[in-house]
């Protein structure tokens, strides 16, 4: 499976617009709101970078499954492809995941809580989230913002080689303008 | 899913693995069991490179059960086990550069299954390398999930078509902190399945050169520890771990038998 990307972000002042232009546009259904806890662990190799993984869970729905993710490196190719596209896999996974991960020999590199709002329109999805840091390890009630602003990712999951889905996902991001400018943006070249 | 005892059952004298199994088959069906499709059940292991030399690898085991299909478990022996879909073992694809996999160590135990009353029976022939290595019985109670409510029925349910091949009660069920009144699981279940793999014998072909000669197993007493026979790095080890710089001898023992009964495995 790949993921189709394009991200953005706007200031807290301008969410409220935003969030209305998106209820506009997307699928007809119940606003839905979402506060995640997301663990990013690596595990060091002998050779070359570090392996990656995510491990998310729902804060507001504690029983749920814990969601592990792999993404890969952005494809290099088409640079006339308007989304970033990377491998995904995705993996729903019992409680015992951190434990599971140490086992494994993962290290848990940092950790982050997300909220904010989810809309779908047919394959796409929009989360428009606000990221906060953690200060004392583990500890998801003591948090605190790390920016005047929230991120707004569009994205779809799909087979290799669909090149349409990028194309549909530009002109849903072209309605979204002036609001949010979503681009594509290679995590690569922000690498500290 | 109900309280689950896998167990392993030992070829009957002079006959083969195929053969015991179907006197099995035939034990149940005179019982009045009803034969309900098959399952599978499968054990994959990987070994973590990239560990710190004089440390014995760490071994990741990874099973799927055809009762759950979407399902997968992956347990260290001894540590934390994991329930995961099925695109877990995509991920362990992606992470074949730090976990190996031992492909030639994958066990697979399959067979019929069998609707009996309340109980549901598996009776499979678990095969490592497309040659058996024994039978295991699988005996699951399904209206009760506490095993401290139903063993002596489910014993005396087992008596009457394994004869004097009963198990004990499973040493998972009396390792929990609750003890015999905790609820049992899938997790339960894959265990005993994984116990049962890693006390089968360990095929001749993976043996250390030079090679000690290999026994012919006593007809009718079972298939032992194959641990003990070829000391893979002194100590207990399971019969899955795969040490470094194994060299696989397989090609040369092609004809080594199993068992007295000589099976190979294809019935």
């Amino acid at each position: 499976m790949m993921e189709y990307l394009l991200q953005g972000s706007v200031l807290d002042q301008a969410l409220e617009s935003l969030l209305h232009r998106l209820r506009g546009l997307c699928d007809n259904m119940e606003p839905e709101t979402f506060t995640d806890h997301e663990l990013v662990y690596l595990l060091k190799g002998q050779q070359g970078n570090p392996f990656i993984l995510r491990a998310r869970r729902s804060l507001s729905h504690p029983k749920a499954p814990w969601h592990l993710r792999y993404l890969g490196q952005p494809e290099v190719g088409d640079k006339s492809r308007h989304a970033l596209v990377r491998n995904c896999v995705d993996v729903a996974a019992s409680h015992s995941l951190p434990d599971f991960l140490n086992e494994m020999g993962f290290r848990m590199d940092h950790e982050f809580v997300a909220n904010g709002h989810i809309f779908r329109k047919g394959a796409m999805k929009i989360v428009v989230s606000k990221l906060s840091r953690i200060l004392v390890p583990g500890n998801t009630e003591n948090t605190e913002r790390l920016s005047l602003s929230y991120l707004v990712e569009l994205s779809v999951l799909a087979p290799a080689g669909q090149d349409t889905v990028s194309e549909d996902m530009r002109s849903f991001a072209e309605q979204l303008k002036p609001l949010v400018h979503l681009e594509k943006i290679d995590p690569s070249k922000q690498r500290h | 899913m109900g309280v689950t005892c896998v167990c392993q059952v030992p070829v009957a004298e002079g006959k083969s693995v195929q053969q015991t199994v179907d006197i099995l088959h035939k034990k149940l069906e005179q019982l009045g069991a009803v034969k309900q499709g098959s399952f599978c059940v499968d054990c994959e292991t990987y070994h973590a490179t990239g560990n710190v030399s004089g440390q014995p690898s760490k071994l990741l085991y990874v099973m799927h059960n055809s009762e759950t299909p979407l399902s997968c478990l992956a347990l260290f022996e001894g540590g934390p086990c994991l329930i995961a879909d099925a695109n877990f073992d995509v991920l362990m694809v992606k992470l074949k550069s730090h976990f190996q996999n031992a492909k030639g160590h994958k066990v697979e135990c399959r067979g019929s299954r069998y609707r009996y009353c309340d109980f549901l029976i598996k009776v499979g022939t678990v095969t490592m390398s497309s040659s058996a290595r024994g039978i295991s019985v699988e005996v699951e109670y399904c209206p009760c999930v506490v095993p401290g409510d139903c063993w002596n029925l489910m014993k005396e349910f087992m008596q009457s078509f394994l004869g004097p091949s009963v198990p004990e009660l499973p040493s998972v069920f009396a390792a929990k902190p609750e003890g015999l009144f905790a609820p049992a699981d899938s997790v339960d279940t894959m265990t005993q399945y994984l116990e049962l793999f890693n006390k089968l014998p360990t095929p001749p072909m993976r043996a250390r050169l030079p090679l000690s000669p290999s026994p012919m197993r006593a007809a009718g007493s079972g298939l032992g520890s194959g641990v003990g026979l070829f000391n893979l790095r002194g100590g207990q080890q399971p019969a899955l771990s795969v040490p470094d710089g194994w060299m696989d001898v397989g090609d040369v023992l092609q004809n080594v038998p199993v068992g007295a009964g000589g099976d190979r495995g294809h019935g």
